[in-house]
């Protein structure tokens, strides 16, 4: 659905996605003149974005697809006065945030201060889950060891199109200054646990 | 990644980690497919347009014969446009004025399903055909009720 993540050295993740970005005005365009096949390619091309932000956080299955659907409506239903489409990976990452947090508001109705708490993989949920590739165990037991901060900022690394650092603060709600340091971090932390994992943990 | 020891890049890391995460918490068909159904459905109940005014109202009964020989004039609003219809007398022509003007684009839509394109011009006003129950719909913007020259409105 989204292209892969293929990530070359040099310029910054934006540049490099920036002619996927560079097609969204005219999709825009497109899908307000009734082409159903350009509402498709957008919602192909900026799934990726909206399904990790509603995977950061801690929520049931049923109301991450919720969180997730009702994103696209709101795209939908705003499509027309979208000001620059070349924003829209931020846009919706916030709009599918906003989301998630009215459904866990509804939800938790009794509690009014309810509010979204970050998705945490650990590793009962990865015993429970079916995983056939050893690579695939191997990289999220790693991730699994790290805080549930550093393992939202790694998954909300990994859209594509990639969402700024500015976007990634506030949807995790951390200073600005130390998204891209923390990330750095946990980048490490997740390579020697992976480390472990290729060297047969004797390392 | 080709040996133990090759040590993975910050970029190889993250698209192994982007794959993986694929795997454990796949997007599932039926969320992605609603996705797709907005575009169908129009948007959510938002643009609903309310109808603030219809030369029919005061005197509904009095139309039993005026269907067929008098235009109907509607007013419909939300909270991104307000759109003048004329249901013209001839069974089939319909006038409309888009305000404010901007959009390009209005579909007619009738209860078969057939939905027929017009454009608006500059000063967002359209002219276009449509025969029994319609309903009109500014993409992204408004749709109306189910309307019909004789006041027989299906919701």
């Amino acid at each position: 659905m989204t292209p892969s993540t293929v990530i070359q050295p040099g310029g910054s993740a934006e540049d490099r996605y920036a002619d996927l970005v560079a097609t969204y005005p005219g999709l825009v365009r497109r899908a307000l003149e009734r082409d159903e096949s350009a509402w498709r390619q957008l919602v192909d091309s900026l799934s990726g974005v909206v399904w990790k932000t509603v995977n950061s956080f801690d929520l049931p299955q049923s109301d991450r697809e919720d969180a997730y659907s009702s994103t696209f409506f709101k795209l939908f239903e705003h499509l027309s006065s979208i000001q620059e489409p070349r924003k829209l990976p931020g846009w919706l990452a916030t709009t599918a945030r906003n989301e998630a947090r009215t459904i866990c508001r509804k939800r938790q109705r009794q509690t009014p201060v309810a509010d979204l708490v970050l998705a945490d993989v650990n590793s009962a949920a990865l015993d429970e889950a079916m995983l056939d590739d050893e690579l695939t165990r191997a990289t999220l037991t790693a991730f699994s060891t790290l805080s549930a901060r550093d393992q939202n900022l790694l998954r909300l690394a990994t859209a594509v199109p990639p969402i700024s650092h500015k976007e990634i603060a506030e949807l995790l709600d951390m200073p600005l200054g130390s998204v891209g340091p923390t990330m750095g971090r946990a980048l490490s932390k997740l390579r020697a646990a992976m480390h472990g994992y290729r060297t047969g943990g004797t390392s | 990644m080709t040996n133990e020891n090759h040590v993975p890049t910050d970029e190889e890391l993250i698209a192994q980690l982007d794959g993986a995460l694929a795997a454990y918490e796949p997007l599932p068909d039926a969320a992605l497919q609603t996705a797709y159904a907005a575009f169908a459905m129009g948007g959510l109940d938002d643009l609903l347009a309310e109808l603030i005014y219809d030369s029919l109202a005061p005197a509904g009964a009095v139309l039993v014969r005026g269907a067929e020989t008098e235009a109907r004039l509607l007013t419909f609003r939300n909270d991104s446009l307000t759109v003048d219809l004329t249901l013209a007398a001839d069974g089939e022509t319909v006038l409309g004025e888009v305000l404010p003007a901007g959009p390009a684009l209005v579909t007619i839509e009738t209860r078969d399903g057939t939905t027929t394109e017009v454009e608006i011009d500059d000063f967002g006003r359209f002219r276009g055909a449509g025969a029994g129950v319609i309903r009109l719909r500014v993409p992204g913007l408004l749709v109306t009720p189910w309307i019909s020259r004789n006041g027989s409105d299906e919701t």
